[in-house]
């Protein structure tokens, strides 16, 4: 069919469009595949990394794995490598800043779908949209400059000895705000997504308006809301450079004085990472492992918990 | 059951409680923006300066001889600060100041067009030896060399542990002729991070915008619903749920020998922006998605009955009416850019580059930042100026984006 | 209702702070300690006599400018700071030791005994890369130790060096051509003590415009990685460095044998300080400052 009606509509041009649909098909599918295969890469390469110090024959010098999970001290310069106070001092820091930052993110979200004038409630959702997209250094200046200083005077108002401010309670703070818009934005889409029907009908059954929205509103987006706590907890356990530069980076021991110094998973990755070589490098690659395995349970602790919940209702 | 009296009080208390509640915690987050917007400019507005974008960071010593004609009187000018000293013989006025490490120096308030110090020449070996060397108010004078009265070659300025008025006054009592000066700029200027910030937004959104708009292409037109594509999808969003420092370890690991094919050695730019544009990859992918979403089917089917192949129907009518939702998807990531910190310190690396290049280690922004804080006299000021050039540069990216969606939206409304 | 407590507590703090500025200092002594890799630890350590005592309650701090800060942000607190610090920018008061005030004059001439020389050393002998390179390093060194313009660099930034010593320059140049080159594509890498921190930096930038415009990069994380970095065991890694300095002599096991250059280029002090507001005490002896450190004298008001 070499000779047709149009110039464009023949054997040659078909075969063309052919071949330049399955470049570009696969060329795309290429593409996909390299995207989705970077969280393998990430995974795999770290896990190796991340155990080499275990490992017989790593040539800095082998570190027992017990002590490294189970230890309570982390001193570089003495080789002693200990994780486990690290991790709970890491679980305590984010659930702290989770408990703090809850109750207000959710109020707002609340006070910013239901009960704020039309004007307020954009002017509250912008506000909560900036302090989403400050980033971490900023929020790590403010937090050494201004929260350190809070944290300085309550201590001195109570009699307790700070190391300058740094402590547990600052970082808590710190952390508080940063989860802050993101677990409100997601409470505000889950409230926005109750059936108003539902609202209605208790208002007419003769509640109040407060009343309706604390039981009834509340309780139908509580998987929404739970959800975006979730998120803001994952945040909490990844934020990095704002953390190191209020924690202080004690030495040892698990932390539960609010007002002393404290060290997490992400402050001890970044500590001192100017001056690093051998064991000391390669260490950070294996407190990695054990951040992301953090999350891991504590996400899939707070799914099954959130699924038990919804069941419930 | 009857509502009583005291019921409905109740009731009524237990409500305003609440309602006030709400009302303290809503405002606890306008207080939190507030106090943080005003402890930033308060400290940094200060350092705001023209000089700030264009300066190096670290400070530049020069050694300069000093013109052997040194005859005449100056006169000092009416209009000088009160707090700087005049030398008569010399013809410049200095004045105190406090560097933020709390170190004294002298700094030069102005030169006299005719002093002996506004023609020295560079004595430093290189390619500027025996050049004019210009020094402008700011500077610092570290020290001036003379020869007094007895012949004896002695030494003024901060090194001799002296402040602006000994230092015109020894100079003016005692200095027979002066021979050289050491002068040091302030430095405290990001001009290298400024320019490596732009690098690495080139570097980045070079890989992941393509590669990005390609995978949404490719998950949204091409995929088909097997088992295999959910599994493709999750995983990218797997990717949004790891900590930035975890990208930076990643970096380091992987995309390392990707940089030394370039001949680049250790921390550079480039492995900055592969691992960036790892980070920026879910966000691109995922706004394009959207914005391919919102493209009626109608268009799709029109192009391929008129005879098109997918491939036009994709690049001719598809793509460019998701043009909006890609640039909100660049412009979302630009944010991401400059806000990210713990993945650059790792991969870029926190020395302060005052002429940076694609291969070699600098600092972005934010990792300027960091790297201002965490030395042992952290550096508010300086920090907190460029934390105001990043909340308005944040905020004008912000606000675009709305924008651009609020346009997305109505065109297909 | 945070906004109230906010404000309630820091009127609290105004009446507190008029009070404790002429009230003595009560509680516990915070004590401040450098990391092991410390040349001022050592120094310090071994005068006072604590070695492997030090009570178990001691906080670390990474650094000089570490200590100097916290110390200062504490008012409970003492540590120990290089001479070379600025005590008043820090917020610090320095302690006379038995009796003895720190100065560049008494350090000189050795009535102040908490000191310890600033020591440095390069690398081997052909190891520098280049030959320009080790002939800069070399000027640099000399320079650092031998001459006028030297002496004085250290000098205003702290350090105590003996200036009667010192030689012109100009004189000692001429040994070294390298310095009338061009030398922008050169860098001089340093390493170890942070005490060293502010003369190295001195007279690293006095130096600069001298010797062709070389770049200078400083590295400093403490003495023990001073010769560790030059000729040690990181000697060829990513922190490798030209010249390496130590705020204490340099080990048994740190061999220097084989350093192009070694020696001692200014003389420090070793000072105690306490926070600005602690009016308890001006002086320690020996025997106190031991007390301290081991933790048995453990409250500021038990310090007679």
């Amino acid at each position: 069919m070499d000779k047709i009606v149009r110039n464009h509509i023949s054997v040659k041009s078909m075969k063309r469009k052919h071949l330049q649909d399955v470049f570009v098909k696969n060329l795309f599918k290429l593409m996909a595949l390299l995207s989705s295969s970077v969280i393998i890469l990430i995974i795999l390469f770290i896990l190796m990394k991340g155990s080499a110090p275990f490992l017989p024959n790593y040539k800095y010098g082998t570190i027992s794995l017990p002590n490294f999970l189970f230890g309570t001290v982390w001193r570089q310069d003495a080789g002693i490598y200990g994780v486990g106070f690290i991790v709970i001092n890491t679980i305590l820091s984010a659930f702290g800043a989770l408990l703090l930052s809850f109750p207000i993110s959710v109020l707002t979200a609340l006070f910013i779908v239901k009960v704020a004038p039309r004007k307020v409630a954009s002017v509250m959702r912008t506000i909560v949209e900036l302090l989403a997209s400050i980033p971490s250094v900023v929020y790590g200046v403010f937090a050494a400059g201004t929260i350190v200083a809070f944290v300085r005077i309550i201590g001195s108002a109570l009699g307790i000895v700070t190391a300058g401010g740094n402590s547990m309670m600052a970082v808590i703070m710190l952390l508080a705000i940063m989860i802050f818009p993101t677990i409100t934005s997601l409470s505000i889409s889950a409230i926005e997504a109750v059936d108003p029907d539902l609202e209605l009908a208790s208002l007419a059954l003769g509640a109040t308006k407060t009343q309706t929205h604390f039981k009834v509103v509340l309780s139908s987006a509580k998987s929404g809301i739970f959800a975006g706590a979730i998120l803001g907890l994952g945040r909490a356990f990844g934020e990095a450079t704002a953390v190191s530069m209020v924690a202080g980076n004690k030495l040892f021991g698990p932390t539960f004085n609010l007002l002393d110094i404290t060290r997490t998973l992400t402050s001890t990755m970044l500590a001192g990472l100017k001056e690093t070589t051998g064991l000391d490098y390669d260490i950070r690659y294996s407190v990695g492992i054990v951040l992301m395995a953090t999350i891991l349970i504590s996400n899939l602790l707070l799914n099954y918990i959130k699924n038990r919940i919804g069941n419930k209702v | 059951m009857k509502v009583t009296e005291t019921m409905i009080k109740k009731r009524k208390v237990k409500d305003r409680v609440l309602q006030t509640v709400t009302l303290i915690s809503s405002s606890i987050s306008v207080l939190i923006l507030i106090m943080l917007f005003f402890f930033i400019f308060q400290k940094g507005a200060g350092s705001l300066s023209f000089k700030l974008l264009t300066d190096d960071y670290w400070a530049k010593n020069y050694l300069l001889d000093i013109p052997a004609e040194q005859t005449g009187t100056y006169v000092k000018p009416a209009n000088l600060p009160t707090d700087s000293f005049w030398s008569v013989k010399y013809g410049f006025a200095v004045t105190d100041a406090l560097s933020h490490e709390k170190q004294k120096l002298i700094l030069i308030e102005y030169i006299d067009p005719a002093s002996p110090l506004a023609k020295m020449t560079d004595a430093s070996s290189g390619p500027n030896f025996g050049k004019a060397q210009l020094i402008s108010v700011g500077m610092q004078i570290q020290k001036i060399g003379y020869v007094d009265i007895n012949g004896d070659t002695r030494s003024a300025g901060t090194i001799a542990d002296q402040n602006a008025k000994t230092l015109v006054d020894t100079l003016d009592s005692s200095a027979l002729t002066l021979n050289q000066a050491y002068i040091k700029t302030t430095g405290g200027g990001i001009r290298g991070s400024i320019v490596s910030t732009f690098y690495l937004i080139l570097i980045s959104l070079l890989l992941a915008v393509p590669i990005g708009i390609m995978t949404a292409i490719y998950l949204n037109e091409y995929a088909k619903y097997n088992r295999f594509t959910p599994w493709l999808r999750s995983s990218i969003e797997m990717l949004t749920g790891v900590p930035s420092i975890i990208y930076g370890l990643m970096g380091m690991v992987v995309l390392y020998p990707v940089t030394a094919l370039f001949k680049a050695s250790g921390t550079s730019i480039l492995l900055g922006g592969l691992t960036l544009s790892v980070i920026l990859l879910p966000t691109v992918i995922r706004s394009t998605e959207e914005a391919l979403k919102v493209v009626p089917d109608n268009f799709r089917d029109a192009s391929l009955s008129l005879g098109a192949n997918q491939a036009q129907t994709i690049f001719r009518i598809v793509l460019p009416s998701a043009i909006p939702g890609i640039l909100s998807a660049i412009l979302l990531s630009l944010g991401r850019i400059i806000g990210e910190s713990a993945a650059l310190i790792y991969t870029m690396g926190t020395f302060v580059n005052d002429s940076p290049t694609v291969l070699t280690g600098g600092t972005s922004l934010a990792v300027h930042i960091w790297s201002l804080m965490s030395g042992e006299q952290p550096n508010f000021a300086l920090a907190s100026a460029i934390s105001i050039i990043i909340l308005i540069i944040v905020l004008v990216l912000n606000i675009s984006v709305k924008l651009l969606s609020g346009r997305l939206r109505k065109t297909w409304q | 209702m945070k906004k109230l407590l906010f404000i309630g507590l820091a009127t609290l703090l105004l009446f507190a702070g008029c009070a404790t500025t002429t009230k003595k200092i009560t509680g516990k002594i915070n004590i401040y300690t450098r990391d092991s890799t410390s040349g001022t630890r050592e120094a310090y350590e071994g005068f006072i006599g604590y070695k492997g005592k030090l009570a178990a309650t001691a906080i670390e701090v990474t650094s000089n400018g570490d200590m100097a800060a916290k110390v200062g942000a504490d008012v409970n607190g003492i540590g120990y700071v290089s001479l070379t610090t600025d005590f008043a920018a820090n917020n610090l008061i320095a302690l006379t030791y038995e009796g003895i005030t720190a100065t560049v004059a008494t350090t000189l001439d050795g009535t102040y005994k908490l000191q310890r020389p600033f020591n440095f050393v390069t690398r081997a002998t052909g190891d520098f890369g280049s030959a320009d390179k080790e002939e800069l390093v070399m000027a640099f060194v000399d320079f650092l130790q031998n001459s006028i313009e030297g002496h004085e660099a250290v000098k205003a930034a702290g350090g105590v060096v003996d200036a009667t010593k010192g030689v012109a320059w100009a004189t000692l140049k001429t040994k070294y051509p390298v310095v009338s080159k061009d030398n922008s594509a050169l860098t001089i890498y340093t390493a170890g003590s942070t005490s060293v921190d502010k003369t190295l930096k001195a007279a690293l930038e006095a130096f600069q415009p001298m010797a062709g415009n070389f770049k200078i990069n400083m590295n400093q994380t403490g003495s023990g990685d001073g010769q560790k970095r030059v000729l040690g065991s990181e000697k060829d890694g990513a922190n490798k460095a030209d010249i390496g300095f130590a705020s204490r002599n340099f080990t048994a096991t740190e061999d220097i044998t084989k350093a192009a250059k070694s020696g001692t280029y200014c003389i420090d002090a070793v000072v105690t300080v306490v926070n600005k507001k602690n009016t308890n005490i001006t002086n320690l002896t020996k025997d106190q400052t031991f007390s301290i450190y081991t933790g048995t004298l453990a409250n500021w008001e038990d310090i007679k």
